[in-house]
């Protein structure tokens, strides 16, 4: 909302400079997002003066320049060069003197040197109107009548107009504050409460209108009072419409409105004074001399002012003439035929009160967000329609002439009520932590316009202006009073009081951060990816037990992801594609599933990808490619921090997933993405991903229990076998070997060394394994170990074909 | 004799000049005067060609020049392995091996440390699903039926009559948690929320937030302002000043927002704080009585405090990031640049 400094001081019964209002309205709600100055012409034309030429003579230099001496009302007259042709002696001019910075129409503002031209020297310059943003005529240097006094200020001849403009951000319930009286009304409130008792705002209502005559007596029926509670007007005859006086036009201007004649301008210039829509009928127009307010037939056809033909609804509110013939949509939008145009000789003036509802729907309906219509949607003052007509009828009398030619006419049938508040001043300190004075906040809220109508000995009854209709619990008054004391002026407390409440996300918690610095301290970065994705990286099968929009932003953001990888290798590819190609990532994210309408269900994740090298090549260490192998190694180490080391990994058959479970729970699965899947995302290198169900995970952890167990006393012993086993022979038929064998003291193994060779033969490996061995009652004897050595090579030659390297 | 005696002086002359500069050379030394087929070894072999009258006198020579020698040997092994501490025969300036460090994620530090200051005045952790009703998330926090955050052009919807939608702000575990809690109720919830903007620096369709709600009896504006102030100390220091002023939300009465000096211009005026020396942090307010009714709260017995922030605005402050874009984008070049953040 734009609000004029000027027109404001209008209402301020003291003089604030702008800087100290801006603070005052934002301490108050009516937040200043911006306060600048305007001027009607750029600059002000300050520094810019009247002058005479009164010499004007051929430059010794230059064919096209003159050299002038001009009288600014100064001792010495100025020496200035000048090229414009039409220059003479004799002239009024404006002149810009040295120190002066001009605005042109176009272009960056100029501030003016002593300048040496072609070798003579110029004070100054003499205008074109263009050079200081007047006009646009470049045709030469503006000559002005000769009777402008020289010497004199050139923005007292041009009139310029200066303002401060304060753009306000408007909370919706503030709709009592969507005028320029409205903003004084608080402003006076807090005046009133900070400086000096009993401020009020000066209001421009007058009582002083009478008919003079009944030449143009209107009748108007209200058929619909639910859609309109309350319908005033007044005519007025012999208008001249015309072009709008300096002033009128400055105002409204100077807060962004375009003057389009003087009455249209009046009735806008008050609702911006007011916050009341106002409507002007061309009364000639009204035929019958009869208006009647109710709906039209569905499917009638209307034409708006902007020429536009429009299907109106039969919930659509007509202010119709007497043949119920549509004149305007109330409180939204004018007729083409009915509106004041030059010609209009006679003006009906309509100042109402129509339901938000019914105002918002036809609004809505037909597209039309006008400023009447977002006003009488947010709620007007219904007490107030007769003032506001009035004063309006007057402003119109002043100009544009004419007489008021009826009795003024207002259809209220059934007078509302105020809502009435009781505050409880416990209740007040309660909520605000403050104590305050009755007699303090009687006062403020007489302020604001509240009415006190009774008190007890803890209670406050009130009675809310029409103009807040948003007011309507004790919570709301309790906010006018904090937010015109100031909630700054609400003391901190010196202790705290807390209500302490168990953490149940605690353990969730650690376990993400537990994670998270594991993984940090091993390279990876933490990504967050966007969680509404593009349904073209899924299958149809996928898709149908997703979570997509109605109204989704665009096809590349239509579904809620059912799947972390993609959106993973959406940030890979960007990263590759800016020349970044070693990559080790992780996401905490969520998906997204859909059973059937209104069962969704989400799902956490821990993802981590791995793609390139750990770093480039350097000194003492070669660079290596990350593989599945780095991938299982950072899992294992996810699984030891939540204590599931006895985590069973496995591959079935066909399956690209190697998959990670305990005690019956999928927790992760581990994978080199598919080169058809990195296709999609043009990713040229391998893509390692492992995906944790997060909540299996935390489950399992949850249910973890440490017990201390005595560390041994005895010594572990190790012992080494190097074996040539068939190529493919797998580690986990190694492994499953040595478990069958059940060896109580075997404490460990580690797989050292795998290796293929020409001297092993063909299809032929060799693998090194280390086996510790560990008896926690005793020291083991060598014949012991020897045994379970044995045990071990006859195992591997038996079930593997094994050959035990000497 | 005296020919053994001259030859003892010598050595002990050349034992007295030996300089040792490494390791190896101390142990050159060693094997040299100390082996087994060493010169003292082999000096004192002389002993028997010694005539037995002369044996005592001699044996005291030949023992003072052993320890002579050891004596030597401790201190040139001393010195060496003080060299060698000092690492002179390394290049220290080679570079280290590579040892990779990640980071988090900006939104997540700036999380966690939000979290933290509020566990601090012992709120817990609360969340709750992102695809909502529209009760949880407008019906029961007062946004009339014809409120305009409402519209599709502002929410994303998932399905319509009934209902379902992709939560706007985190104020819809708010009402989670007061479903299934009775007073006294203090939580704080971070979470992934969403709104139908197209994405450009400044909007984008998710964004995070966190939430703060405490209810009991006799809370009050005073102790909103409190907790708030004292969050915004911890979170960006001590000297940080702060302003309330009165705002507006559905869901909170009195409301209010609250604004801290500039951190770039330090309140002299920029184009971040739009030349007021404020910036706007976080939106807070007295709990509406209606909120607490719909959940079957005694609005007279019981009041409270809400508060929300954008945890992205709050990373705009800290770390001036000016576009909304980067924090999904991961580009590595960003993320790196918060390795040191806390």
């Amino acid at each position: 909302m734009t609000i004029s400094y000027n027109w404001l001081c209008d209402y301020l019964p003291e003089k604030t400079d702008p800087e100290k209002l801006s603070k005052i309205l934002t301490s108050i709600g009516l937040e200043v997002e911006s306060l600048e100055k305007y001027e009607s012409i750029q600059g002000g034309l300050q520094g810019l003066i009247i002058g005479e030429v009164l010499e004007a003579e051929q430059h010794p230099n230059a064919d096209k320049l003159r050299l002038t001496k001009v009288n600014i009302g100064g001792s010495e007259p100025l020496q200035i060069v000048c090229g414009a042709p039409n220059v003479a002696a004799g002239q009024k001019v404006v002149v810009a003197t040295v120190g002066t910075t001009i605005y042109p129409l176009t272009g960056e503002p100029l501030t003016m040197k002593v300048a040496k031209i072609r070798g003579v020297e110029s004070h100054g310059m003499i205008c074109a109107e263009d050079e200081i943003g007047i006009g646009e005529s470049h045709a030469g240097i503006m000559v002005l009548p000769n009777d402008v006094k020289v010497g004199s200020p050139a923005s007292e001849y041009f009139q310029t107009y200066s303002d401060w403009i304060y753009e306000i951000g408007l909370t919706p319930n503030r709709m009592d504050a969507m005028s320029h009286l409205g903003v004084a009304r608080d402003v006076c409130a807090y005046l009133s409460h900070h400086n000096r008792k009993g401020t009020k705002a000066k209001t421009p209502y007058t009582n002083n209108l009478k008919a003079e005559n009944n030449s143009l007596p209107i009748k108007v029926t209200v058929e619909n009072t639910e859609a309109c509670p309350r319908y005033s007007g007044v005519s007025i005859a012999n208008v001249t419409v015309k072009e709008s006086p300096q002033w009128l036009k400055d105002r409204l201007i100077a807060i962004g409105q375009r003057p389009i004649n003087n009455i249209v301008d009046i009735t806008n210039y008050v609702l911006h004074e007011t916050g009341q829509p106002l409507h002007a009928f061309d009364a000639d127009k009204i035929k019958g001399n009869e208006v009647l307010v109710k709906n039209l037939p569905e499917g009638t056809l209307f034409t708006t002012l902007d020429e536009k033909e429009r299907k109106l609804s039969n919930e659509d509110l007509m202010i119709c003439n007497g043949n119920s013939e549509g004149m305007c949509i109330a409180g939204v939008f004018g007729g083409v035929e009915s509106g004041v145009k030059e010609s209009t000789k006679n003006v009906f003036l309509e100042s109402a009160c129509f339901s938000s509802t019914s105002i918002r729907r036809t609004s809505l309906r037909h597209g039309l967000r006008t400023d009447a219509a977002t006003r009488f949607e947010k709620g007007v003052d219904i007490s107030n329609t007769v003032n506001v007509l009035k004063r309006a009828a007057k402003l119109i009398q002043e100009v544009a002439g004419g007489e008021i030619a009826s009795e003024i006419v207002d259809i209220y049938p059934e007078k509302k009520h105020k809502t009435e508040v009781a505050l409880k001043n416990h209740y007040l300190k309660k909520l605000s932590g403050k104590n305050y004075h009755s007699d303090t906040i009687k006062n403020l809220l007489q302020s604001l316009d509240f009415e006190i109508i009774k008190e007890g000995m803890d209670e406050l009854w009130v009675a809310v202006p029409f103009s807040k209709p948003d007011i309507s619990l004790p919570a709301d008054i309790v906010e006018e009073i904090i937010r015109i004391d100031g909630l700054d002026n609400i003391e901190i407390p010196s202790s705290i009081t807390i209500t302490p409440a168990v953490n149940e996300l605690g353990t969730k918690e650690s376990l993400k951060e537990k994670i998270a610095t594991y993984l940090v301290g091993l390279g990876f970065s933490e990504i967050m990816t966007n969680s509404i994705t593009n349904s073209k990286y899924y299958s149809e099968e996928v898709l149908g037990s997703s979570v997509k929009m109605i109204n989704s932003l665009s096809a590349d953001l239509d579904v809620m992801r059912p799947s972390m990888l993609e959106t993973g290798l959406e940030a890979i590819a960007f990263n590759i594609n800016r020349r970044n190609s070693n990559l080790k990532f992780f996401e905490f994210g969520k998906t997204y599933h859909q059973k059937e309408t209104g069962k969704y269900s989400e799902k956490e994740h821990l993802c981590i990808y791995i793609t390139g090298a750990d770093h480039e090549d350097v000194w003492n260490e070669k660079s290596k490619n990350s593989d599945l192998y780095q991938a299982k190694g950072i899992a294992a180490g996810i699984l030891s921090l939540a204590g599931l080391t006895d985590a069973k990994i496995e591959k079935p058959e066909g399956n690209a997933v190697i998959e990670v479970s305990h005690s019956k729970n999928k927790l992760a699965g581990i994978q080199q993405v598919s080169k058809k899947r990195l296709q999609q995302f043009d990713i040229k290198q391998n893509v390692f991903f492992i995906d944790f169900n997060f909540e299996s995970l935390l489950k399992l952890f949850e249910r973890n229990q440490i017990t201390y167990k005595e560390i041994s006393k005895y010594p572990a012993v190790t012992r080494d076998l190097a074996m040539v086993v068939n190529s493919s022979t797998t580690y986990e038929a190694l492994e499953s070997t040595v478990k069958k064998l059940k060896l109580s003291k075997l404490q460990d193994i580690r797989l050292f060394d795998v290796f293929e060779s020409d001297k092993l033969g063909k299809d032929k490996k060799s693998m090194a394994m280390s086996f510790t061995f560990l008896d926690e009652e005793k020291t083991m004897t060598d014949k012991e170990i020897d045994s379970m050595v044995s045990k071990l090579i006859q195992s591997f030659e038996k079930e593997l074909g094994a050959e035990i390297r000497k | 004799m005296d020919e053994l005696l001259q030859q003892i002086n010598g050595y002990k002359q050349e034992v007295e000049s030996v300089s040792a500069k490494s390791a190896d050379e101390v142990e050159q030394f060693r094997i040299k005067f100390l082996g087994t087929k060493g010169i003292v070894k082999t000096v004192m072999g002389e002993m028997k060609n010694v005539p037995n009258e002369k044996k005592k006198e001699f044996g005291q020579i030949l023992n003072e020049f052993k320890l002579f020698v050891e004596a030597k040997y401790e201190s040139l092994k001393e010195s060496g392995d003080a060299a060698e501490e000092a690492g002179d025969h390394y290049d220290w300036s080679l570079p280290g091996s590579p040892i990779a460090v990640g980071t988090r994620h900006p939104l997540s530090i700036v999380r966690n440390r939000i979290v933290s200051i509020f566990q601090r005045l012992g709120f817990a952790l609360a969340e709750g699903p992102e695809i909502e009703d529209d009760w949880h998330n407008f019906g029961s926090m007062n946004l009339p039926e014809d409120h305009p955050a409402r519209d599709m052009q502002d929410t994303f919807y998932i399905n319509t009559n009934p209902d379902w939608l992709l939560r706007t702000h985190t104020s819809s575990v708010q009402a989670r948690v007061m479903e299934k809690q009775k007073p006294p109720i203090r939580i704080i919830c971070p979470g992934r929320v969403y709104r139908n903007e197209t994405i450009s620096a400044r909007a984008h369709c998710f964004f995070h937030q966190v939430e703060g709600l405490y209810i009991d009896e006799n809370v009050s504006f005073a102790d909103l302002k409190q907790t708030l102030y004292f969050f915004v100390q911890e979170m960006f220091g001590k000297d940080v000043k702060v302003r309330f002023r009165p705002s507006y939300f559905p869901f909170t009465e009195p409301s209010a927002e609250m604004d801290i000096s500039c951190l770039i211009c330090e309140g002299n005026g920029c184009s971040v704080c739009k030349h007021t020396g404020w910036v706007e942090i976080l939106g807070s307010g007295m709990v509406h009585p209606k909120v607490l009714e719909n959940f079957g709260i005694d609005s007279n017995k019981y009041t409270g405090f809400a508060f929300g922030m954008g945890i992205e605005r709050i990373c705009q402050l800290k770390y001036r990031v000016n576009d909304l874009r980067l924090y999904s984008q991961n580009d590595i070049r960003f993320l790196k640049q918060f390795t040191s953040a806390i």
